[in-house]
């Protein structure tokens, strides 16, 4: 270890105008300024952290004082001024560091020397970094000097808080705004020192660093460092800087994304646990995943597809995997990760809180199929339309008009298909709260999306994570006819297993009723708009179930509410026992733990 | 603390050797790994790497006159930064009056976390941590002191996420452009708390938990029994910290407890849970919180069982085969709502809800929905 290793970002800091990477706008109008002699007395560098402001502001220096310009306004290097700027022995040029250096004291160090001028040399440049740094009562002090600066003295400000400047400050300032450097300059740029340095690089790899450094030089050159430091052969891989800079490889969300689109959840859980076995936090996966489905999302449509700022290879998988995944598997998915990340740190369980998660993204694409099933199947054509909003709300029109009103029926003729669509808006949400579509109060909020987990299966363990394609199986090519007596027995089935699995009590006396079956229609009537609630939110599940297990595609749901004063005052044991259990569900949970019947 | 000391981490210590062996060291590394695990170390068994006099192709010598001393850490050119009680007062140099306490507490073992630290120095129990201004000032004035006997100056900086910002921002300058012949190595736990303007100026080394084998084989060599061993590594999930503090107490009932609990709710043994409900209030609070926490590692295996994906279970013996069993009786459906139950149950324990309430609502859930 002879000599000390210098970081690149050091060693390869720019010291003429011309190097500095992704800033042109500013590197020209200062050399106008300087050629023309119209130089400012005080500058204010902002912009974000590792663009180049230090950097250009010590260029300014050395190019101010140099003693023999170049015809290209840059220093000469040569002369005596230049030398000293080299070796960092110019007494024309100091930097007070501002955010350690805040103080009253300090700055008044700073302004008696802008007293005495320059013994050599034309300027004395003051660089105060950080500059937002300053304590009020030290910016105060330097304001004076500020606004009436001998005219040897030249002041650049840096900040990368331009709002917590002060407005007199500000207006004392020739400003100049820097970039975020562009991905592909920082590319080129760290491809030049790579040769330099004789280290081989790939493209793609280049890039990645580009992309994490989020238009920051120097951070993408701390990374480049750190690449070359990992590697034992003076190359820079993809592959390897992924792992070095600790970079989620996007392939894990493809295969995901593909896993929760078969609905296989085993195979989820195990590339979640891949991922944290590498050392990835849990909440990072989350955020990825999110944004992984934002760009699919984007993808979808080829206005927004510009916005990927990803490789071309990488467009092309994201363009492929959307033509995969539906619009309501997305905002679905998106709705319920987002849950998820809100939640992660209160999270008792952070790993667990995921695997939730990812248990219920899972079962997406079942639960909406099987909505788009219910809603489509009048439109039987319709095969490349995804279950969206717009052709569904059609199909389900078709529903309304053929539905029999034989009876006349007088009241709130409600079509829940309606209501338990999947808008675009806000997917999950709707989800719950659709049905309430009318300001009803609030179910108990729950997602149907993670119920549907046991009630669609059978209660077997490994089933659970069965691929999508069997439930579709199951539904039959024709349709079979369907009697009154085989729809009650499946009906009540239906309803044990939601009992078994937890349904909330005023559920199971909303399912347990008589209801009438015409033209493959069930006609419930409910006591009440809490009841229609319930309904609406397990119907595509209740409807999936049904139509599997009778073989019949066509059945439908549609309820009514009964009229209040047409309503029946409860007259059975049972009925007098679920009106009072409605009231107060601690019955119905008593009756249940000490095993009474309802008989009295 | 020399490389062959640390459990795992091969691929680390390998980049970090390379880097000496290269000439390509930067001046500035950021240690990045979980609570309880091998930051510490790893910077440590870098520091004495870097400065023996004797290097071997992939450790230290330890036994020169650099490693002897760093043995104890007690190199003149190494500095250390830590946490500390309180602001000091004017004066007062208390980074330096600890500094043999941190020594004391690192050779007992360096996988640390920060209470066990504040707990070692008897801060005060609203005492959080902290590293003031004036010591990353003090920071910059010992390093512009040559190296004494060393080939490098070595800052050693633990937990410097508890940074305030003033602070933090005194040090970006000599982080960006130290002194020659520099080493910052710097240990941290939450770098999401850390200024991104000190991420962006130092090298990340990317530090994972420790595996449950390495756990296990770690307390192995601190003589706990292999079962005992197999049980922390279950409950501590990398953390070697944790680890140790649970060698501390006394055999752990809390599968036992946890499976009477479950039976009686499977069985609807209505009068039985009540009295489990008592038994449950008079438990302290931590072990409240503990069997839930218990609770929740064992619903997650029930969870992942059932779901077929057996092979991620973390579990042996006697939980592995109750977890079998149990997987197959209980009804799915009820392990999901049971999880969000004790979620917001522990919840309410944290602010002081009846325990005894509590549980015993939790209990009825169990009991009403677990059978399939
Ligand atoms: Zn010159
Ligand atoms: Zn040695």
């Amino acid at each position: 270890m002879a000599d000390n290793f210098v970081v690149s970002a050091r060693k390869y800091r720019p010291v003429t105008f011309d190097t500095v990477v992704g800033q042109s706008h500013i590197t020209t109008t200062l050399k106008n300024a300087i050629r023309t002699n119209h130089l400012a007395q005080a500058f204010l560098f902002c912009g974000p952290r590792g663009v180049g402001k230090t950097t250009n502001a010590r260029i300014l220096a050395k190019t101010i004082n140099c003693q023999s310009l170049t015809e290209d306004v840059e220093p000469c290097g040569e002369c005596e001024s230049c030398v000293a700027f080299q070796n960092n022995a110019s007494f024309n040029v100091h930097e007070l560091d501002a955010a350690s250096n805040n103080s009253v004291d300090d700055i008044r160090n700073l302004i008696d020397q802008v007293r005495y001028p320059p013994q050599t040399g034309k300027y004395k440049i003051y660089i105060i970094d950080e500059v937002h740094m300053l304590s009020s009562a030290a910016f105060n002090a330097f304001l004076k000097t500020l606004e009436e600066p001998p005219s040897y003295a030249i002041f650049i400000l840096a900040t990368t808080e331009k709002h917590k400047i002060l407005p007199t400050i500000l207006s004392r300032c020739q400003i100049f705004d820097f970039n975020r450097i562009q991905p592909r300059d920082i590319a080129d740029h760290i491809e030049q020192i790579a040769k330099k340095e004789g280290i081989k690089t790939e493209r793609e790899a280049l890039e990645l660093i580009a992309q994490k450094a989020d238009g920051g030089l120097r951070d993408a050159l701390s990374m480049f460092d750190l690449n070359v430091t990992f590697s034992t052969d003076n190359t820079v891989r993809y592959k390897e800087v992924l792992e070095n800079l600790h970079i989620l490889d996007y392939d894990y969300y493809f295969r995901l994304t593909d896993a929760l689109l078969a609905g296989n959840l085993s195979e989820t859980l195990l590339i979640f646990n891949e991922v944290l076995k590498k050392g990835f936090d849990g909440h990072l996966f989350v955020i990825g995943m999110l944004e992984h489905f934002r760009n699919l999302l984007v993808s979808k449509d080829s206005a927004t597809v510009q916005l990927l700022e990803v490789s071309e290879t990488a467009k092309n998988k994201y363009l492929d995997q959307s033509t995969r995944a539906s619009l309501s598997f997305l905002l679905s998915a998106l709705s319920v990760g987002g849950q998820c990340d809100i939640n992660y740190k209160a999270s008792k369980q952070q790993r667990l809180h995921v695997e939730l998660c990812l248990m219920k993204m899972a079962k997406l694409t079942e639960v909406l199929d099987l909505e788009a099933l219910a809603a489509d199947e009048k439109k039987k054509p319709n095969v490349g339309a995804g279950p969206g909003g717009v052709p569904l709300a059609s199909a389900q029109n078709d529903n309304n008009g053929s539905s029999p009103n034989a009876q006349g029926n007088p009241v709130n003729r409600t079509d829940a298909n309606a209501s338990s669509l999947p808008t675009t808006a806000e997917p999950t949400i709707t989800y719950q709260n659709a049905p309430n579509g009318k300001g009803l109060p609030l179910g108990k909020l729950r997602s149907t999306v993670n119920l549907s987990t046991s009630i669609t299966d059978t209660p077997a363990p490994t089933q659970v994570s069965k691929p999508v394609e069997v439930a579709l199986d199951a539904l039959p090519e024709k349709d079979l006819p369907v009697t009154m007596e085989a729809l009650k027995e499946v009906w009540a089935e239906f309803s044990r297993m939601r009992e078994q699995n937890g349904g909330a009590v005023s559920e199971q006396i909303m399912l347990n009723r008589d209801f009438l079956f015409e033209n493959m229609t069930i006609e419930l009537v409910l006591d009440n708009l809490h009841q229609e609630t319930l309904l609406n939110e397990i119907k595509p599940t209740l409807l999936g179930y049904l139509r599997r297990k009778l073989q019949n595609r066509q059945i439908q749901l549609s309820h009514q509410i009964a009229q209040s004063d047409g309503k029946r005052n409860p007259y059975t044991p049972q009925e007098k026992f679920n009106v009072l259990a409605e009231r107060n569900p601690a019955l119905f949970d008593l009756q249940r733990l000490l095993g009474l019947e309802v008989d009295f | 603390m020399l490389f062959k000391n640390i459990l795992g981490h091969d691929d680390t210590k390998r980049a970090l050797i390379r880097s000496v062996q290269n000439n390509h060291v930067a001046h500035a590394q950021l240690f990045d790994g979980p609570v309880g695990g091998a930051g510490i170390a790893l910077a440590w068994a870098f520091a004495t790497f870097v400065n023996c006099e004797d290097r071997q192709p992939d450790d230290a010598c330890g036994r020169c006159a650099s490693c002897s001393k760093m043995r104890k850490l007690v190199h003149p050119d190494v500095y250390h930064i830590f946490p500390l009680p309180r602001t000091p007062k004017e004066g007062e140099d208390l980074l330096g009056e600890l500094t043999p306490k941190w020594r004391a507490f690192l050779e007992e073992h360096p996988y640390r976390a920060l209470p066990e630290w504040l707990a070692y120095i008897n801060a005060t129990g609203n005492q959080q941590g902290i590293i003031p201004i004036k010591e990353s000032r003090s920071i910059v004035s010992k390093l512009s002191l040559k190296a004494f006997e060393g080939e490098f100056k070595i800052m050693l900086f633990w937990q410097p996420e508890l940074l305030n910002v003033q602070a933090a921002n005194a040090l970006l300058k000599i982080l960006e452009e130290p002194p020659e012949k520099t080493l910052f190595l710097i240990v941290s736990s939450q770098s999401d708390k850390l200024l991104t303007t000190i991420i962006s100026r130092t090298q990340r080394v990317a530090i994972r938990a420790f595996t449950d084998e390495e756990v296990t084989q770690f307390l192995a060599q601190k003589g706990i029994d292999e079962r005992r061993a197999r049980q922390i590594a279950y409950l501590c999930e990398g953390n070697l910290a944790e680890a140790m503090r649970l060698t501390n107490e006394t055999e752990d009932d809390r599968h036992a407890w946890f499976a009477q609990w479950m039976r009686k709710c499977y069985s609807r043994d209505f009068v039985s849970l009540v009295k489990l409900a008592d038994e449950f209030d008079t438990l302290g609070k931590e072990k409240q919180k503990g069997i839930f926490d218990y609770t929740l590692n064992l619903f997650r295996d029930l969870f992942l069982w059932q779901n077929g994906v057996e092979e991620l279970l973390r579990l042996q013996d006697e939980e592995l085969s109750f977890v079998q069993k149990f997987g197959k009786a209980v009804n799915p459906g009820a392990i999901e709502l049971l999880i969000q139950e004790i979620t917001d149950g522990y919840y309410h324990l944290e602010r002081n809800a009846r325990a005894k309430v509590l549980f015993l609502d939790i209990s009825l859930t169990a009991a009403r929905t677990m059978r399939g």
